[in-house]
């Protein structure tokens, strides 16, 4: 059976209200918003998307895994919602939401992918703090933009809970 | 003067619509979403920041600019920041046409919010963005800023061309 994947949502914003104080008038403000946002129509190439994985995991604390591959060679990989094993060859978004704001240390993200892909360097990692959400990438309809999956060497993403309690969770590849 | 900072909106959001066909009858279908929004009141420490950088850069082909989060940049407002605690951080690469990517280092960032090794690097693609971070009121959440050591983030553009980049941080 075919699928077909539309992203009808990919944003993030940030909105201050930011002011100095006048003792003779009214306060000099600085008032904004910055806002990224987008969307994927299914398929493959510029603006477009066709895999997603989506999962809500229980980590447990003091070092505690999870680790998946995005493509079927890989080790772990994942199915979709349906069942179907997924093969990703570009990751056009990630989405990673720590919902655990008590977990008292933070959530790692690393794995070929991440540490050799999306980071580069001595094995890097994405430090978030308890609570926090990372969302990164991003879809251009002049550009075919992504990072490229490679089976084996560059397909695992490995989320790591530093924190002293098991953490909860959000997980959201977005690819082709 | 005293000021005063509110950060209003703090989102990240994605939402989906995935189907697959039947061979009878309607799809099979997933919609949903994920959404973050939290916000941040004036101060220092739990769920709260007091300060915000937001600037458009425009980073020369082949060359580099670089933020100092503890000295050497001015708020909206005309005061000298220095940061102590990174609450939120956003970035959004505004020349989708570019053919080479931006890199994001300096010995915050990299030291950091990457952590592990100064050599560490975040890839960047044309037209892409990073939100990163987020505030609770349970928890007093951020990445430490320490002037000299830790408190640059130094966007490297490798296309030929010069590229314009969207920066906000929000701390303390």
């Amino acid at each position: 059976m075919s699928t077909t994947l539309t992203v009808s949502n990919f944003k993030a914003s940030v909105g201050w209200d930011f002011e100095s104080v006048n003792s003779f008038a009214a306060n000099t403000t600085n008032n904004n918003t910055l806002i990224y946002s987008t969307t994927t129509s299914n398929g493959t190439g510029n603006g477009k998307a066709q895999f997603l994985y989506s999962t809500q995991q229980t980590i447990a604390g003091s070092a505690g895994t999870y680790s998946f591959a995005l493509t079927s060679g890989g080790s772990g990989p994942v199915t979709d919602f349906f069942g179907n094993t997924i093969t990703m060859s570009k990751v056009k978004g990630i989405y990673v939401q720590h919902l655990t704001p008590t977990a008292g240390g933070t959530l790692t993200l690393g794995g070929n992918f991440i540490a050799g892909v999306v980071l580069t360097g001595t094995t890097p990692l994405l430090i978030m703090q308890p609570g926090q959400v990372l969302l990164l990438g991003g879809s251009d309809s002049a550009t075919d933009n992504g990072w490229a999956v490679t089976t084996s060497t560059h397909d695992v993403v490995t989320v790591t809970n530093n924190g002293s309690i098991s953490a909860v969770v959000n997980i959201f590849i977005l690819g082709e | 003067m005293s000021t005063t900072l509110t950060i209003n909106s703090f989102k990240a959001g994605v939402s989906w619509d995935y189907r697959q066909t039947t061979a009878i009858g309607s799809d099979t279908s997933n919609v949903s979403a994920f959404n973050n929004s939290c916000s941040f009141s004036n101060g220092s420490g739990n769920g709260k920041a007091a300060q915000v950088y937001p600037v458009t850069l425009t980073v020369t082909g082949s060359g580099s600019s670089s933020i100092d989060l503890s000295s050497a940049t001015k708020d909206p407002l005309g005061n000298a920041l220095a940061f102590t605690k990174i609450k939120g951080i956003y970035f959004s690469h505004n020349t989708p046409a570019a053919t080479g990517v931006t890199t994001i280092t300096g010995n915050f960032f990299s030291d950091i919010v990457m952590g592990v090794a100064s050599t560490s690097v975040y890839t960047l693609n044309p037209g892409h963005f990073a939100l990163l971070g987020g505030s609770g009121t349970s928890s007093d959440l951020g990445w430490a800023v320490t002037a000299t050591t830790h408190d640059t983030i130094t966007f490297s553009n490798a296309d030929a061309a010069s590229v314009s980049i969207d920066v906000c941080v929000i701390g303390e």
